[in-house]
């Protein structure tokens, strides 16, 4: 398929293909990315494609282009198979395939479709191979569910598994398949597997330590290697290497463009030699040199427009300026990758969420002409939160393989996760609310570019503006809706944090709603119901925390509820959006030491695929809500982040978290495909932690986050 | 360097390591033992806890030189099991019926460190002890792994 025709096909649409091999086996391509991403990545990027096997050893082998980070696809791709080809989750073996693009909670909505659509074809091939091993009628042969097709009509009847008719299958046309055997994937109300709760694959290993990651990998003579790198971001590794090269352990030090490399018999070796370097060389200034958290404040504020547009009515109007810090992404593993380069081709490891962009990017910084010489095995990640979006460890490890001739592991340190690694852009957001006329809404965003402009990592090639984020279609009804945003340029690494620009945005927009139905002397809660667009289901998610939170309960001095509301990827397409609502409970006697005590969260996100794993994601992105709002963000003092830790980014822990969780998955509608969900949560979280932590102290927070902004 | 004789997962194990060497590197990188992970080396987000001699603590902060010179039992994930030697420890059974991971790679250590306090609190947890446990989840997958530490201190189900 050619680059053109591959443009115009839509979301909805893809290309099954039967492959000419021993066992049946399908290929189907798929449009994967997010909406506005496609400049990102290759034009083969832009599809996922899905390998589909039956082997004749009774196993089927889904083989899909898709990133695991822990949000849980491959047990949800596992149990789109198993639903269409009534299979059990065991009988299916889940590979990440290195290419696609992980992004925009797009995973399973990109799938949804023709996956099933996939495997309830593979199923009707399977049945008919049976029928003609039997010579019986195909339509009246079944599978109940154990990966065979059973024959009702046979003397007490009979069974033959996949696996054993697969090679059958394999040599049969589309024309073969009679016009009785359902090929297209069952109605809903005869799901079976998919909308049950199920426990994710792989847990086993996790739990034993045995889950391999990138650092896990050992490929022969690869050498421990850390970079040491200079204090400011993004500033030039012109320092005397000299005094490094003899410490105990290391084998060889290499200058690249973003540092200097140390490869060492152990990473202990090679993070001593780092330290060595950092404290003693004499580094020069980088371009983020003199700027700090002030700079970055005052050039957001002179973005802004001298004046909002005028509000309909005067006097009765709420308005707010708030403030977001910069926020790193810190994965939970740290950047990293196994790089062995040969002179003819390289092999990388590692966990990425856009793996063509890795082989382009290091086929690039190698000097070969084609990606297709890069192989990139691709790994589990340790969480990413869109920062393995872009290569960044990828292209190191490939750039010092190459120099020192030897395969390398680079690790990036937990240090230069935070202090070099990628953040959510600083913001400053304004809004202006008037009651009249059927409630005008203002909302401006000023934020620093989310592209990355230059260095020796790829650009994204494009800005996300926030105002795509539904600055001006908001899940409240409003007479007029204006939303406007605007960025400004720094050389630094801000890239897609977890919802993007959406989770500040509803951040100030709750507390806003609550202010005005303050305002309206409305209560918050009935207030949001009578405004919401999406009136049924959205109303159910909200009266169910209300009703779940015991909403308005007496609450002592210093704590409070508070309650958000949001809405995702609405009002274009023909899928209903996803309808979420938090109540939150917060204990903020000491208001800078506020913890939440208790989260409630229901959500519909259409169709739940595995309602275990929408809960999964709804909390953990509802921990990053309460971490954003109340304590987690970064400080940058003169070209550097002063966080270099967990501890000092304040990032949440047990002790900072709800000791009650209660989080209700809405069942699935009659109608509709499922929503996205990973970065669903966030929002309505945030707001509801802002409005508690409002109503606790009597204040109106407008800087984040509200402790040590 | 020096030569280290100490009891891992129940086998003796002998390594020649320095003495400032700190034990999560011995275990990855001279030992082969990966359930441990890196998350700071500085003993911040616990991730990479085991027990030595019968304690949970951060093997980053574990130097060989001063906590197994003369000695000592260190057990890792990979010498988790329950009673009987083979089967999964009673805290990985309650991670497995919680669903409690998200990408996984701090459960080692948040199942370490659970163990440890269940070791010392039993059957009397209560929500303030789990609130001690300091490990960080950058997946946010807090309440599951509290509803799991209770499951397994209760032996409940």
């Amino acid at each position: 398929m050619n680059r053109e025709a591959a443009k115009k096909i839509d979301r909805r649409r893809f290309i099954t293909y039967l492959v000419a091999a021993p066992t049946l086996t399908f290929v189907t391509r798929f449009p994967g990315l997010p909406r506005g991403a496609e400049a990102a990545v290759s034009a083969d990027g832009n599809f996922v494609q899905m390998i589909l096997e039956v082997t004749a050893d009774n196993r089927i082998i889904m083989q899909v282009e898709r990133e695991e980070v822990g949000q849980g696809i491959a047990t949800s791709f596992a149990m789109l198979v198993a639903e269409e080809l009534d299979a059990k989750l065991d009988d299916i073996d889940v590979r990440l395939a290195a290419t696609g693009f992980v992004g925009g909670s797009n995973s399973i909505r990109s799938a949804w479709t023709p996956v099933r659509s996939t495997a309830a074809t593979a199923r009707a091939y399977l049945v008919t191979a049976a029928a003609w091993i039997w010579n019986v009628d195909a339509t009246t042969l079944t599978t109940p569910g154990n990966t065979t097709v059973f024959d009702p009509n046979y003397p007490g009847g009979r069974s033959l598994t996949y696996g054993q008719v697969t090679t059958t299958a394999a040599t049969l046309q589309s024309t073969s398949i009679p016009a009785g055997v359902r090929s297209t994937p069952k109605a809903y109300v005869n799901h079976n597997v998919i909308g049950k709760p199920t426990t994710q694959l792989g847990i086993r290993d996790i739990v034993t330590g045995k889950t391999q990651f990138t650092m896990d990998v050992q490929p022969p003579n690869a050498l421990p290697t850390v970079v040491a790198r200079p204090p400011t971001i993004n500033a030039p590794p012109t320092v005397d290497t000299l005094g490094i090269r003899m410490m105990d352990g290391v084998v060889a030090v290499t200058t690249i463009p973003t540092g200097v490399a140390i490869s060492a018999r152990t990473f202990h070796h090679a993070l001593k030699a780092k330290d060595a370097l950092e404290r003693n060389g004499l580094w020069a200034p980088g371009p983020m040199s003199g700027v700090s958290d002030l700079q970055v404040r005052t050039g957001l504020a002179a973005l802004a427009p001298e004046e909002p547009p005028p509000v309909i009515a005067s006097g009765q109007y709420v308005e707010g300026t708030f403030q977001f810090n910069f926020v790193s992404h810190s994965p939970m593993e740290v950047f990293d990758a196994v790089a062995d380069v040969r002179s003819n081709g390289a092999d990388v490891w590692t966990g990425t969420q856009a793996p063509d962009s890795v082989k382009s990017a290091v086929a690039q910084a190698l000097g070969f002409s084609s990606p297709s010489s890069v192989t990139v095995h691709q790994m589990r990640a340790g969480s990413s939160f869109g920062s393995r979006s872009w290569p960044m460890a990828e292209v190191e490890a490939a750039r010092i393989s190459k120099a020192i001739g030897m395969p390398v592991k680079l690790m990036w340190t937990r240090i230069d996760t935070v202090k070099h690694g990628w953040t959510r852009p600083a913001a400053r957001h304004q809004i202006r609310a008037s009651l009249a006329e059927g409630i005008t809404w203002y909302h401006y965003v000023a934020s620093v570019d989310l592209n990355l402009p230059g260095g020796d990592f790829p650009s994204l090639g494009f800005n996300l503006p926030a105002v795509v984020f539904y600055l001006n279609d908001m899940p409240y009804r409003v007479a007029r809706n204006i939303g406007t945003s605007s960025s400004m340029a720094l050389p630094m690494h801000n890239g897609v944090w977890r919802s993007v620009h959406s989770a500040p945005i509803a951040t100030a927009r709750e507390l806003m709603v609550d202010e005005l139905a303050a305002l309206a002397n409305e209560d918050p809660v009935a207030f949001r119901r009578r405004l919401l667009r999406t009136t049924a289901r959205g109303q159910a998610v909200l009266d169910l925390v209300a009703s779940a939170g015991n909403w308005g309960r007496p609450m002592a001095p210093g704590t409070a509820q508070g309650i958000g509301y949001h809405e995702e990827f609405p009002y274009n397409s023909s899928n209903p959006p996803c309808c979420v609502a938090a109540l939150a409970e917060i204990d903020a006697r000491d208001p800078q030491a506020p913890r939440v005590t208790k989260m409630v969260m229901a959500a519909d996100v259409v169709r739940p695929v595995n309602p275990k794993g929408v809960e999964a994601q709804l909390m953990g992105a509802a921990e990053n809500g309460i971490a954003t709002v109340l304590q987690g963000g970064l400080h940058l003092e003169n070209g550097a982040f002063k966080e270099g830790s967990f501890g000092a980014f304040n990032w949440t822990r047990q002790r900072n978290n709800p000791k009650v969780w209660e989080i209700h998955v809405v069942p699935a509608q009659a109608t509709g495909e499922p929503g996205g969900v990973g970065e669903l949560g966030i929002s309505p979280a945030a707001g509801a932690v802002a409005n508690a932590y409002a109503r606790a102290t009597g204040t109106k927070p407008r800087n984040f986050p509200v402790v040590n902004f | 360097m020096s030569t280290f004789n100490f009891v891992l997962n129940g086998q003796p194990k002998t390594v020649e390591a320095p003495d400032d060497m700190p034990l999560l590197w011995v275990l990855r990188d001279l030992l082969g033992l990966t359930g441990t992970k890196y998350g700071c080396g500085i003993g911040n987000c616990q991730v990479c806890i085991v027990h030595l001699n019968g304690n949970a603590m951060p093997a980053c902060q574990i130097l060989m030189g001063d906590q197994l010179r003369g000695g000592g039992t260190v057990t890792t994930i990979e010498g988790l099991f329950d009673a009987d030697g083979v089967s999964l420890h009673p805290v990985q059974r309650a991670w497995i019926d919680e669903d409690v991971p998200q990408c996984g790679f701090c459960q080692p250590g948040q199942i370490m460190a659970a163990v440890d306090v269940i070791n010392k609190k039993g059957s009397a947890m209560t929500d303030d002890d789990i609130d001690g446990i300091l490990n960080i989840c950058r997946c946010g997958t807090y309440g599951r792994i509290r509803k799991a530490i209770m499951r397994a201190a209760t032996g409940g189900s």
